[in-house]
């Protein structure tokens, strides 16, 4: 399926390149320590760090997987979005006073104070390994998708995108990247829009569009009542105890890479409001990446419209193709330029998120917490840059691995689901109860971690796991395992946590002094006007929430 | 170095590129009304951001 790119198309694409170099040269100058260069030096304005924090999850995949998702699944997709409210508006309220006030770099830095080091070194290692493969999947995708619908030669795209990556980020750090999350975020609204608008168009207004579409993808939990009743294969638990808690506040209160979009603000009051403010946009953004699928199979039904998904070789629908064709199908040249432009911002973006929580984690919790520990600034801001060159050619490696063997990605997703899951129960025992131990908390993680590995091969589904030979529980689908997979591992990882903590001694309450909520000086309240308030803010995000969920029952 | 000047700069010079494409080639009349009313919707955006940019630092400097 590959797009007409005309003359203006490259003259947008090419103008987004010296956009996001340029703005790695101009920030060039005022990075001279390894505190400005990895963290930022903590200086970045709101309403910068709440449309980063939002935008270092907006990668590509995340785009494009959500539109393939709303044409295969319809407006059930949106709990992606809306589940992740609650988990923005905690890590706010109740956890960035902690990441933030504790004065840590970095969440495993958090770890290493709240417990001990070989908790941090766990999730330092298990982090860096997970984003550089991120970052790597990032670069396979794009350069597939680049050679599919422009005739891109792979490893030319996999170079010139890591190259320009490196540019950026090598001379501008984690600002370089942040800045242009933010323009990312933009160019992704702005380049997609109009695609609604014009969809919604098409099929005579909203009317129309609805009238095109099988009822049952327009509700999103009256349909959850069985695994049986929605094309997702789950019911109403597994989708509030999978996605809304377990893997929901598992990403958005530990993951570092948006974790760190927060961490860089300019004092703690932005640093909290940063996931509040952010929410806003997150609850609307299914307008921008879930309609297009629905506007697809609404398209395809009208006669008049020429529009077809794609299909993959063996003749299946290929969703993943969804949102390109839709480009192709409704965008003239100048707008499919800005529309490509979208895409391939939002890959680089991502990469780049990954790269910059890479050399960050790498810098300060792997090789300054174990190999060098009292070397200068200067000497750790040139190991953030190696790190940064490191991590770029390690994410080439992984394109290219990705590329050889098919079901890497399938495998990394799966690994990375494992780790991810149990670690909010180390964080909220590490926050909320100041007898949690450090054996506690790393012995937890690796049950957690073994409790997933386990349930996952002993389970089946669309037939895959169950690599340990036997099959207690078949699930309906892929998703439903992976979410009661991720709930067993939080549960393994809260009670092994609790179990050995009562059995091992834990650090002294002067040790835990703004580690632990029970032993942190709470602030005085000092009256706000209503906007600049966190918690009336997170309230009407709340009843928003609520709002829309009742609207699409 | 103001990240609302260069994202205002970047979608100014963008939707002005779009809006061009749209006055000077042949495509049909759906078409070129695509890239004009969102190359216009796009610049807006970007003269939006210019003038938040120059109304902050108009304030900064009156403070």
């Amino acid at each position: 399926m590959q797009l007409a790119l005309h003359f203006v198309d490259y003259v947008i694409i090419a103008l987004y390149f010296v956009f996001v170099i340029g703005i790695g040269f101009m920030v060039r100058k005022n990075i001279k320590s390894a505190n400005d260069y990895l963290m930022s030096n903590r200086s970045i304005p709101l309403w910068i760090t709440s449309l980063a924090f939002i935008s270092a999850n907006l990668g590509a995949q995340e785009v494009i997987g959500m539109v393939a998702s709303g044409a295969k699944y319809g407006l059930l997709t949106i709990h992606f979005y809306i589940a992740a409210i609650p988990a923005m508006l905690f890590l706010g309220l109740f956890m960035m006073p902690f990441y933030y006030g504790s004065k840590a770099r970095s969440v495993p830095e958090y770890l290493a104070m709240r417990y001990d080091e070989k908790t941090r070194t766990f999730n330092a290692f298990t982090f860096g390994f997970m984003t550089i493969f991120s970052s790597g999947i990032s670069l396979f995708a794009l350069a597939k998708l680049l050679e599919v619908i422009a005739g891109w030669g792979f490893g030319v795209s996999i170079l010139v995108v890591a190259a320009i990556v490196m540019g950026y980020i090598f001379s501008g750090g984690l600002t370089s990247a942040v800045y242009n999350e933010v323009l990312q975020f933009f160019l992704i609204v702005l380049g997609i829009a109009p695609l609604v608008i014009i969809g919604i168009y098409k099929m005579g207004g909203a009317n129309g569009l609805i009238n095109n579409l099988h009822p049952n993808m327009l509700h999103i939990w009256s349909n959850l009542g069985s695994a049986e009743s929605n094309g997702m294969g789950l019911n109403w638990w597994q989708m509030l105890s999978g996605l809304w808690f377990v893997l929901g506040f598992g990403y958005w209160c530990t993951d570092f890479l948006v974790v760190q979009r927060a961490m860089i603000a300019k004092n703690l009051g932005i640093a909290k409001k940063t996931p509040i403010v952010a929410a806003f946009p997150k609850l609307f953004m299914p307008l921008i990446v879930i309609l297009p699928g629905l506007i697809a199979v609404a398209l395809v039904k009208l006669p008049t419209s020429g529009y077809a998904i794609p299909l993959k070789a063996d003749g299946a629908l290929d969703y993943n193709m969804v949102l390109p064709s839709l480009l192709s199908s409704l965008y003239p040249s100048g707008m499919l330029g800005l529309g490509i432009t979208a895409l391939i911002a939002s890959f680089m973006s991502g990469m780049a998120g990954n790269v910059t929580a890479f050399n960050t984690v790498f810098t300060f919790d792997i090789y300054q917490a174990h190999i060098r520990k009292n070397a200068s600034d200067n000497h750790y801001l040139r190991v953030g840059k190696m790190a940064t060159v490191f991590g770029i050619l390690a994410s080439i490696g992984t394109a290219y691995l990705a590329d050889s063997f098919n079901n890497i990605m399938d495998f990394l997703q799966l690994i990375f689901g494992f780790v991810n899951a149990p670690l909010f129960a180390t964080f909220l025992l590490g926050m909320f109860w100041k007898r949690t131990t450090g054996s506690g908390a790393f012995w937890g993680l690796i049950a957690g971690t073994l409790a997933a590995a386990i349930a996952h091969g002993l389970s089946l589904a669309e037939n895959k796991g169950a690599w340990l030979g036997i099959n207690l529980y078949t699930f309906n689908s892929v998703m439903a395992q992976a979410f009661m997979v991720a709930l067993i591992a939080w549960v393994a990882c809260f009670v092994v946590t609790i179990a050995i903590s009562l059995v091992t001694r834990p650090k002294l309450d002067e040790e835990l002094a703004g580690l632990v909520y029970s032993l942190t000086p709470k602030p005085v309240y000092v009256a706000q006007t209503w906007y600049k308030s966190e918690k009336v803010l997170a309230v009407i995000i709340l009843i928003l929430t609520a709002v829309v969920s009742i609207i699409l029952i | 170095m103001d990240l609302q000047f260069i994202i205002g700069f970047y979608f100014s010079l963008t939707g002005i590129i779009i809006i061009a494409n749209s006055l000077f080639t042949t495509a049909s009349n759906f078409n070129q009304l695509v890239n004009f009313y969102s190359g216009l919707g796009i610049t807006s955006f970007g003269i939006f951001m210019l003038l938040a940019f120059w109304l902050r630092n108009k304030q900064a400097i009156k403070k």
